[in-house]
């Protein structure tokens, strides 16, 4: 007798091409999204490198400091005389430098927001300024009047000017306590080294007015953006002509960032996207989209908290929640609590003694209904349950089930109208569905068998047959095409 | 209580593009209204008792409706419309901008007829009596037609000061008495195309006019509202029982007095007891008001002359004695209702939109009206699941709902800026010279003629395919997928860099996978790819391995062809046998047919041979509906005993798992 024995398994079918990586996957749980409006631009998104990674978003003349955690203002600096540029917090997260449009850069201390140095040394305004991460006293600053300077902290001392640009300067950044790179409106990225008598050691043509530069940990590359491609700089080999060229983006790129393990590289521009690149082989492997402009992107060291500033003053902050592994009981709570005399629940189960063998009882999982029903021969009742609310996956595995054991046509037959249009109307819904319509071709079969030209008694069940002819009708068309395309690809693969 | 009541139409005309344009029938079990849709307006008709949308009809696009009325039943003698119109149901008339008269009919779902007088400007009322239809244009033009034959019986204008109508309101009592309103009531008899009284009620536009006929006081009653005043005005006209109207015999009866101004009223009485009549007003901030035995006066209950004119102001205005208003929650603003009618004197039924849905509801305000405090019935109707759905959807990421944690409201910012700079412009306006208008010119056709030659490019999509593929964006790469204009797939295609087509195939590949149903549209893309870059695919090396996954998808859909196209055989043998059987063909056929078998005595040997193998067809159809055949079985049992043991035996897979499928569920 082949009655089916317990539980009955769901078909399994051929994995389905999934269009979702596991890097979409990765960067969409960047989610929980809180925006704040802002009065002007935002032109500048820093992360502090001290947890818990407070950042500080500059727009119009003030740079607000935003709590990592609470995602709200924590402090407002607004001792600015004009528009304020590119808040820059020092690594040990207790000092911030900030330049502004009338060329001071201003140092404030963070805790109690008064200026530490008020520096007035530029003639233009100051669009980048960066604490050096390598020495606490050294931060740079990149002006409008085409130079780049080195500055001591302690003496409030220029140390080095850097001149050589041709135009603006909008972006420099430190590579390591002593060399720098720059990037400005004349388009081309010059390499500084502060130890030599001739501080520009090398520089590359981008093409266009460069918005970023952005060099990577190894020192050995650099990456820059300008208009609407990103290119990629080979330091070690020197070349004129970039290792990569990038062009994912419709507008101008202002924004670039990697994340903490230096294996992703994001972009955002005006037109709005956010791109994440795999550096291994520069390949986009996520997109984002926001409502206006980019003009600034952050994300946070821990790649916890992705923040974009946009053009139109609204902060976009998303953040990933990181669930925290449920640490298993620590030995040491175990001994207290035993200590105190409290008794762990577990059963004792007698396991014979040490020359006996204990035969543990194998496990079943209970039988559902219509296990119950198929079990006790009542196939349509099975088929019934199943149908009422089952997933289509469980229903083709009754299907199948009662095709095997043969009581396909006795869970068919003796149906009124009823009882039969759900079963007529699921076959509608999937026969176009590859996976199944072979089972489900021959259940049509088996109930036109059955009823023949009696389902014409029920006005309901005449209408789902028609719709079903319909779906089948449609279905013909489309395999027959499929034909075709088969014939076409045979063709050209020959 | 046997008492048959009789509410009066309501319905609502003029609102601008057709919105709000809606009408319940006489007994307030339909429902229509005018929808806006994308192209064309949509008449939707909704079942009120179940809440139900009966059917859509989409109208032409060019027709814009302005006015909307179901036919009413009038309660003198007249001429019944044929049924090739009305579909024995009750019908629709519509009026539309254009002067044009269109007739729906409810039961066969669309226009029957559609008149066109050339007269009539953008209509503003139109009523069905049985074969009589009226209908008044905007300049007070009326026309009364036959609506079986669309034949005009007579047209003339209504004299007034005013220059706009705003409806026609007819009698279902007397033949040929209507009121034509503008801010006047005009009292018309349409037999001697004259006004018989012009009466000046509001100072703007009115909006609704109901009436009532009592036999006992051979009066005529009637309400008008008006738009933005919240007074109803009441009148009474005398009637001298000849079937003539006679003039100047109105009389101002009262007003009633609304919290706020009314947008509809309906009136509903009993037939057998007139006089206790209920006017329901419904204002514009969603709370409905009733008032009992409008008519009756409190001047003529107190049976006094009352002393001072203001005293009898005071008199002749009444209060409602009840409200009734729908809110979410206690103490919220009322939801604002879209229109009401009295079902009975006792029930009344309410519309209102609930985001896209549109919601009835009938309230029995009688039985409710014990729970009124201060006469105000508030009735919570929380919001629906649908519109709570629509919360979780929501929690899609996107800047327009996401929560603002400070900060100034960039909307409002940005209207400051725009006041400040619309001051400015006005300032600078001044107008341009002749040569900088000359510029212009020469300007604009510049960016005509570049516009013509760009008509191409803007049909394709390659751009954004190109983009998609190459960052890998699901989003946008289904927007392109999701075309399915073939000349745009084409174009696309044809402009697509061919080092594209793998990657693009091999997506579409994916997609047909996850997505069997759309089969059709992708397929095209598939087709137009192949076509185009086939050149450059054979080029391809390892094509076959590139293109591994569409090739098997591709297989295993085609390899159901013979299997469906079976399927589709007998789907069609099953459905045209169906058909068949409809149109009475087998029963023709059985009585056609020659007797099975016929019983001679001594031959039933060789009988029952030949009669088994000629059943074995007939058999199977016999145990599958027994009902068709049932009695020509019972007729068969008796003559031959043997047979019925052989059929039985014949369908005994049928039998047998009858009786399987019985044990078993026992």
């Amino acid at each position: 007798m082949s009655a089916p024995a317990g539980r009955l398994q769901p078909q399994r079918f051929a994995a389905l091409p999934n269009p979702v990586t596991a890097e979409n996957k990765f960067w969409r749980s960047f989610k929980v999204p809180v925006v704040a409006k802002e009065y002007s631009a935002i032109t500048s998104i820093h992360f502090s490198a001290e947890s818990p990674y407070d950042f500080a978003v500059t727009s119009g003349a003030r740079v607000q400091i935003y709590g990592a955690s609470s995602r709200s203002v924590k402090k407002t600096i607004a001792r600015f005389k004009d528009t304020a540029y590119s808040g820059n917090i020092r690594k040990d997260g207790k000092l911030l430098l900030a330049g502004d449009a009338t060329g001071l850069v201003q140092i404030f201390d963070l805790s109690t927001r008064s200026i530490l140095r008020a520096l007035d040394a530029h003639q233009f305004p100051v669009h980048v300024t960066q604490f050096c991460p390598y020495a606490n006293t050294t931060f740079l600053s990149g002006s409008d009047d085409k130079t780049v300077k080195v500055w001591d902290l302690s003496t409030g001392a220029v140390q080095y000017d850097l001149s050589g640009h041709e135009d603006y300067v909008r972006t420099a950044s430190w590579m390591s306590a002593t060399r720098l790179v720059s990037g400005g409106y004349d388009g081309t990225i010059r390499l500084w080294d502060t130890r030599i008598a001739d501080p520009e050691v090398m520089s590359f043509s981008h093409g266009e007015a460069i918005d970023v530069v952005l060099p990577m940990q190894s020192g050995s590359t650099v990456i820059s953006a300008g208009g609407p491609s990103i290119k990629v700089w080979d330091l070690v080999a020197g070349r004129q002509t970039p290792t990569k060229k990038l062009s994912n983006h419709q507008k101008s790129i202002t924004c670039l960032a990697m994340n903490s393990e230096n294996t992703r590289l994001l972009s955002g521009g005006l037109d709005g996207h956010v791109k994440i690149y795999n550096i291994s082989d520069w390949k986009v492997v996520h997109g984002m989209k926001y409502s206006g402009p980019i003009l600034s992107m952050g994300l946070s060291p821990d790649s916890c908290n992705l923040v974009v500033g946009m053009s139109n003053g609204t902060l976009s902050q998303r953040t990933r929640r990181i669930t925290k592994q449920t640490s298993s009981k620590t030995p040491f709570l175990g001994g207290v609590g035993s200590a105190f005399g409290v008794v762990g629940k577990k059963k004792q189960i007698y396991k014979g003694e040490n020359d006996e063998f204990y035969v543990e009882e194998a496990r079943r999982k209970r039988l559902r209904p219509f296990d119950k029903a198929l079990k006790s021969f009542c196939y349509s009742d099975a088929l019934d349950m199943v149908l009422e609310n089952g997933s289509p996956v469980l229903i083709i595995t009754m299907l199948i089930e009662l095709l095997h054991v043969g009581g396909l046509r006795i869970a068919l037959s003796n149906r009124d109208d009823l009882s039969l249009t759900p079963l007529i109307n699921f076959l509608r819904k999937y026969i176009r569905d590859p996976r199944f319509s072979e089972t489900l071709c021959i259940v049509t079969s088996t109930i036109l068998d059955i009823y023949g030209a009696a389902l014409g008694g029920s006005v309901m069940v005449e209408n789902a047959i028609s719709k079903l002819r319909e779906k089948v009708e449609q279905e013909v068309a489309v395999t027959q095409r499929a034909n075709e395309l088969v014939g076409m690809l045979q063709m050209l693969s020959a | 209580m046997a008492v048959r009541s009789r509410p009066q139409l309501a319905f609502q005309t003029e609102k601008e593009n057709g919105i709000g344009i809606t009408a319940f029938n006489e007994t307030a079990k339909l429902y229509a209204n005018v929808v806006e849709a994308l192209d064309a307006q949509r008449l939707r008709i909704f079942d009120s008792v179940a809440g139900s949308l009966k059917t859509e009809y989409i109208l032409e696009k060019e027709k814009v409706i302005s006015c909307i009325a179901w036919e009413q039943k009038p309660l003198y003698a007249s001429e019944q419309i044929t049924t090739d119109i009305s579909g024995s149901g009750e019908i629709l008339v519509l009026g539309t901008n254009s002067g044009e008269i269109l007739i729906y009919s409810e039961h066969l779902g669309s226009l029957t007829r559609t008149y066109s007088f050339g007269i009539l400007q953008k209509i503003i009322g139109a009523h069905v009596l049985a074969n009589d239809g009226f209908a008044i244009d905007i300049t007070g033009k009326v026309v009364c037609f036959s609506v079986n034959t669309g034949e005009v019986r007579t047209s003339f204008t209504v004299p007034s000061s005013s220059r706009e109508f705003s409806g026609l309101y007819l009698s279902t009592v007397f033949k040929n008495l209507a009121l034509a309103s503008s801010h006047n009531i005009h009292i018309v008899d349409l037999n001697h195309r004259n006004p018989i009284d012009s009466l000046t009620t509001h100072t703007s536009m009115i909006n609704s006019v109901v009436f009532q006929y009592l036999k006992d006081e051979n009066k005529f009653y009637f309400g008008v509202s008006a738009n933005q005043d919240r007074f109803i005005n009441l009148y009474s006209k005398e009637l001298d029982g000849t079937g003539e109207f006679p003039t100047n015999t109105v009389k101002n009866v009262g007003a009633l007095v609304c919290e706020n101004e009314v947008k509809m009223l309906s009136i509903a009485y009993e037939i057998e007891n007139p006089e206790t009549g209920v006017l329901a007003a419904l204002t514009n901030d969603g709370t409905i008001e009733m008032f009992e035995n409008p008519w009756l006066s409190k001047l003529r209950q107190n049976g006094t002359n009352a002393s001072s004119l203001s005293h009898r102001r005071k008199l002749l205005t009444s209060h409602s004695t009840l409200k009734i208003c729908f809110c979410r929650s206690r103490g919220d603003p009322p939801i604002v209702l879209e229109s009401i009618a009295f079902e009975s004197t006792d029930s009344l039924t309410v519309v209102w939109k609930e985001s896209t849905r549109t919601v009835f509801e009938t309230v029995p305000w009688r039985i409710l009206s014990s729970q009124a405090t201060n006469g105000l019935i508030e009735l919570v109707r929380s919001k629906t699941r649908l519109t709570s759905k629509n919360k979780t959807v929501s929690n899609v990421y996107d800047e327009s709902n996401a929560t603002i944690s400070s900060g100034v409201m960039q909307k409002d910012l940005r209207k400051t800026e725009e006041i400040g700079s619309a001051e400015a412009m006005e300032g600078e306006e001044q107008e341009p010279s002749l040569a900088e208008r000359l510029q212009n010119l020469t300007k604009l056709d510049q960016q005509a003629q570049a516009l013509s030659t760009q008509i191409s490019a803007s049909t394709s999509l390659s751009t954004v395919l190109t983009q998609a593929l190459k960052t890998n964006d699901q989003s946008l790469l289904e927007s392109c997928f999701n075309n399915n204009n073939v000349e745009t797939i084409d174009t696309t295609i044809r402009r697509l860099d061919p080092s594209l087509a793998p990657i693009l195939l091999d997506k579409l590949a994916e997609k047909l996978a996850l997505r069997p149903m759309r089969a059709d549209v992708l397929m095209v893309w598939i087709r137009c790819t192949l076509i185009t870059h086939g050149g450059h695919l054979v080029l391809v090396d390892d094509l076959k391995h590139k293109l591994a996954n569409l090739h098997s998808i591709l297989e295993d859909r085609a390899s159901k062809y013979s299997s469906m196209l079976a399927l589709q055989g007998k789907l069609d043998l099953v459905l045209s046998q169906i058909a068949f059987r409809k149109a009475g063909g087998s029963k023709d056929n059985a009585e056609d047919e020659e007797p099975i078998s016929i019983y001679y005595e001594g031959y039933e040997e060789s009988m029952d041979e030949a009669s088994s193998t000629g059943d074995e067809g007939y058999s199977s159809d016999d145990s599958v509906d027994n009902e068709m055949y049932s009695d020509e079985e019972n007729s068969s049992k008796g003559a031959f005993p043997d047979e019925e043991n052989e059929n039985r035996e014949l369908s005994e897979d049928y039998s047998g798992d009858e009786s399987l499928e019985n044990s078993e569920s026992e």
